[in-house]
């Protein structure tokens, strides 16, 4: 017989290598072990799983984690309800819908044992919930998911239970953390933007205010369009912009000079730190925007005074030392005048003694025209010793009478005197100017010496008269001069500054809650300004138009003391300010800040 | 051969009395059942059987599916019909009511569901990996004994020919041999299932794998039925007649499951599979011829079937003499139960043999013939029994 039937016949009479009775016991442990395994895996699981009888939500079984929410040992937590786990879901039934409602068992229970391989697994339905359990301890916050599953006719409901604290605690401090970094941001005393791709994002309160702009006009403009053209320092705006950005982004910080302007056009100047972040992968542009408008002007005072007190100094010592000679000219073109005078007795003696005609002699002298030379002399002697005395008084402390005066009163008493002055309605025609008062009820009284304020805001108005005679008004604008009346509270370059531009109310309630006066921020000053809509002044004329002598007016009009003098009235003098802003060619604003009268309180 | 050669013996565990079949509900609850399938046929289900068990399970609690789509030779494409009803109305048992063809049927459903694939990926012995679901069987046709076999025997239709599936995984839970189920049988189908049973008993005693305990089934089986099979076919409705064809038929099915068949059988299921020719008629034509080839190769063993069956001075005769009366006997008692055609009555032609003859060779019952026999002898039995 062959090899292969001798096997064949071997496997025949139950003597093969596998010709045993088949059993169900390899496969059964086969499970059993996976069972054990998927327990095990059950048990060491950080979540909670239970498994509950799906009418009575009744506990079956537990593993470790959903035994330690409870707080009950497997014992005490089986063979109770769910709410005896979780207190919270007492009276509380989930809404599941039974994957059975399409078949019903009609003649008993089926089981899935022997097609389990074949069919998909039952979809029951599924409930979610957040509950808050007690616990020794913080209270634990457990989001359970419950599922039902109808397993060899049998429903149930499964339920996992996930300890989501750690999760609620970081969303919390999450949460916490960004109202720091928006309450910071808000209160930003700086201007804020973040910018991506060029644009901005978000913006600060202080940005809106400084920009004028609400916060949905912002988020969606570009730097350049919150500038002009041209930046002073570095050209065409767009391309100082790209250089910038791209730096900031290349991870090298930026702090820089740049000029922006308001929602109304009127420029302002800022320094501005740009720094790149990352947001969720994405690199993001801090932009840091420090108005430096107030700091400019400051600086612009600082310089200015010291440079006039040296100014007015070089000048008194001057002038002094220019009065003798001057006098002695003077004295002696008017003894040189008198000498030659017939009907003297002492001249008439002279001349006998000559033997001259003293009438003859004169008679030459005007054929030659010596007497005018000599009239001449004395004049010039008078408009030099007028300036020197001019120049004496840089130096010199005033002592007029002072008195707490209505600047609105003076104000219009200097008008007066420069409709009747000659000059100016020779040559300026100052009467042809409309004049446009704006003067605030209630401004309080300034304590000064009213001749020299007075003259103070003729030189101011003359100077506008002066400025409007030098353009050519288009169709439709005619001259103007706006004289405005008010009170400030701070003086330029500190808190407040000279416009108020920061919230006149909130600069206000800042004053108010503090004893009146006792801070310079709160100095309140009487503010008169007198705007002409002439040609204005460019930058570099404005920094230098109070400086003694200087002058943009052709040789001969004016001495270019006017301003200077008004210059060292007010500061000096009065311990006051005056301040020069201009748009070329549409305006320009005297502002002259006089302490107020102190209220009685 | 030594009497002492490794031998094994399975059987399931069965319930042989008068009744048992009322235990069906019973058995299959202990298996686990909680929806069975019953397999069984139309003629079965005709006779009642069928329902009667299915209302033993329903007893106990358990749902019923019924698959009646089972014919003589059972085919490879009903059982797979059969594991879909399975699968579709998730049942986890079967119970077989009937013949050696639904049980086959049932055999097959159950490796086809444990095992996944198509039936026939499973023929030849030892190659089913997977137990099958609780399997219990309830014989109505003392004959087959598939009910207590490790055999299933398949029609592969694509093939034409009968597969044998042999595992010890085919052996059921639980056999409920109950003679009052076989009352029912009609004369014909009686005598050939009786005539197979007698094979069953005579090739498994014959067999080259025989052991003292199969040979105890074995001659027990051919006496039992050498007397009770002329008593049923006299009495249909003799209740005792009936339980003493059914315990020998029981016998013999535990004799040959364990010592396996021989060459009537490896025959048989040639023809069986080429032609759908009737199993127990074609073994009560082949047997008397395989049984006169073999004698030489085992004398004392045809001795003790003959004296079994009544053949005098068995033991004491010459051999040639035995040899003759038992082939005679063998043919009278097929004669007796009304069967006496040649195979070319049945519709085998000449030309067929050389191929049947082929198809018999590869049937793994010629393995424990006890003579060994090549496709030319195989083809001179056709020629004998044509
Ligand atoms: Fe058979």
């Amino acid at each position: 017989m062959s090899k292969r039937s001798d096997d064949l016949r071997a496997k025949l009479i139950g003597l093969g290598q596998a010709s045993t009775r088949k059993s169900y016991y390899p496969e059964l442990k086969e499970r059993l072990q996976q069972l054990e395994l998927f327990r095990a895996l059950l048990e060491s699981a950080g979540d909670g799983v239970l498994l509950l009888a799906a009418e009575t939500l009744m506990v079956l079984d537990a593993n470790g984690a959903a035994c330690r929410f409870a707080g009950l040992p497997w014992e005490a937590l089986t063979g109770r309800p769910l709410a005896a786990a979780f207190p919270e879901l007492a009276g509380w039934k989930p809404h599941l819908s039974g994957n059975a409602e399409g078949f019903v068992p009609q003649d008993g229970p089926r089981t899935s044992a022997w097609h389990m391989a074949d069919a998909a697994p039952p979809a029951g339905g599924e409930e979610r919930r957040l509950i808050r359990q007690p616990s020794h301890g913080a209270d634990l916050w457990l989001e359970l998911a419950l599922k039902r599953h109808d397993i060899g006719g049998i429903s149930y409901v499964s339920c996992i239970a996930r300890d989501v604290s750690e999760r609620l605690r970081a969303e919390e401090e999450l949460r916490e953390s960004e109202r720091k970094y928006r309450a910071l941001f808000e209160a930003a005393n700086d201007a804020i933007f973040l910018i991506r791709d060029g644009l901005v994002r978000d913006a600060n309160r202080r940005a809106c205010e400084l920009f004028g702009r609400p916060l949905d006009q912002l988020t969606s403009m570009a730097p350049r369009d919150l500038s002009p053209p041209e930046q002073p320092r570095s050209g065409a705006t767009h391309l100082a912009e790209d250089i910038r950005l791209a730096k900031a982004l290349a991870g090298e910080p930026q702090f820089f000079e740049w000029t922006h302007l308001r929602a109304d056009g009127t420029p302002f100047d800022c320094e501005i730190s740009l720094s790149r972040f990352t947001l969720r992968g994405e690199p993001w542009l801090i932009a840091i925007i420090r108005d430096v408008t107030e700091q400019k002007k400051l600086r612009e005072i600082m310089v200015q005074t010291e440079k006039m007190m040296s100014v007015g100094g070089v000048a008194a010592g001057m002038a002094h030392e220019i009065n003798n000679p001057l006098s002695a000219i003077a004295q002696s073109a008017q003894n040189l005048q008198r000498r030659l005078t017939p009907g003297v007795p002492d001249n008439e003696a002279a001349a006998l003694m000559s033997e001259v005609d003293l009438e003859r002699v004169q008679h030459y002298f005007e054929l030659r025209g010596l007497a005018r030379l000599v009239s001449n002399i004395r004049e010039a002697c008078a408009r030099a010793a007028d300036i020197v005395r001019h120049m004496l008084d840089f130096a010199r402390r005033s002592d007029a009478e002072r008195a707490a005066c209505d600047l609105a009163a003076l104000l219009d008493r200097a008008v007066e005197l420069a409709e009747n002055d000659y000059d100016l309605k020779k040559r300026h025609d100052f009467r042809n100017i409309r004049i446009v008062r704006d003067y605030a009820p209630g401004t309080p009284m300034a304590e000064c010496a009213p001749t020299e304020i007075e003259q103070v805001l003729f030189n101011l108005l003359k100077n506008a008269s002066q400025a409007i005679s030098q353009k050519v008004y288009p169709q439709g604008e005619t001259p103007r001069i706006t004289l405005r009346v008010g009170t400030q509270y701070g003086a330029p370059g500190l808190p407040g500054g000279i416009g108020g531009i920061r919230g006149v109310g909130g600069v206000g309630a800042l004053c108010e809650s503090e004893a009146t006066g006792a801070s310079p921020a709160c100095t309140e000053y009487v503010r008169v300004q007198v705007e002409d809509n002439g040609p204005g002044m460019d930058e570099r004329t404005r920094v230098r138009v109070f400086e003694p002598f200087y002058t943009t007016k052709p040789p001969g009009e004016g001495t270019g003391l006017g301003l200077s003098v008004s210059y060292f009235i007010i500061s000096r003098n009065h311990g006051g300010h005056i301040m020069v802003e201009s748009q070329p060619g549409m305006w320009c604003r005297f502002t002259v800040l006089l302490p107020a009268v102190q209220r009685p309180t | 051969m030594n009497d002492y050669e490794l031998r094994k013996f399975v059987a399931p565990e069965f319930v042989f009395g008068y009744g048992a079949a009322g235990l069906a509900g019973r058995h299959a609850r202990n298996l686990g059942a909680s929806r069975c399938l019953v397999v069984s046929d139309q003629g079965v289900a005709a006779a009642g059987h069928t329902e009667a068990v299915a209302r033993t399970l329903r007893d106990e609690g358990i749902a019923c599916a019924t698959f009646l789509g089972v014919s003589e030779n059972p085919r490879d494409t009903e059982v797979m019909q059969g594991s879909e009803v399975f699968r579709a109305e998730g049942c986890d048992a079967i119970v077989a009511v009937g013949g050696g063809s639904p049980m086959d049927c049932a055999k097959g459903i159950g490796i086809v569901v444990a095992n996944g694939g198509h039936i026939l990926n499973y023929e030849g012995v030892d190659a089913i990996p997977k137990p099958m679901p609780p399997l219990v069987c309830v014989p109505t046709t003392a004959g087959s004994s598939a009910d207590v076999s490790q055999f299933a025997i398949i029609r592969d239709t694509p093939r034409r020919v009968k597969i044998a599936i042999v595992s010890k995984a085919n052996v059921p839970d639980v056999a409920l041999v109950d003679p009052l189920t076989t009352l029912t049988k009609p004369r014909e189908l009686t005598a050939a299932t009786g005539l197979d049973a007698l094979t069953h008993a005579v090739e498994a005693y014959a067999s080259n794998a025989h052991s003292p305990v199969t040979d105890m089934f074995a001659l027990e089986a051919i006496r039992g039925i050498g007397t009770a099979l002329f008593d049923v076919l006299d009495d249909l409705g003799s209740r005792d007649a009936r339980a003493r064809m059914a315990l020998g038929s029981m016998n013999a099915g535990l004799a040959f499951s364990n010592a396996i068949l021989g060459a009537v059988h490896a025959l048989s299921h040639s023809l069986g599979g080429l032609l759908d020719l009737p199993h127990g008629e074609c073994n009560a034509l082949l047997l008397p011829f395989v049984v006169r080839r073999n004698y030489v190769a085992a004398p004392q063993r045809y001795r003790r079937v003959a004296e079994a069956l009544g053949v005098a001075d068995a033991l004491a005769a010459p051999d040639d003499e035995v040899r003759d009366a038992l082939f005679a006997r063998l043919g009278d008692m097929r004669r007796r139960a009304g069967f006496d055609k040649g195979l070319a009555q049945y519709g085998v032609t000449r030309d067929q043999l050389a191929e049947l003859a082929r198809l018999a060779l590869e049937d793994p019952c010629l393995s424990t013939n006890p003579a060994p026999l090549d496709a030319r002898e195989l083809e001179e039995l056709y020629v004998e029994a044509f």
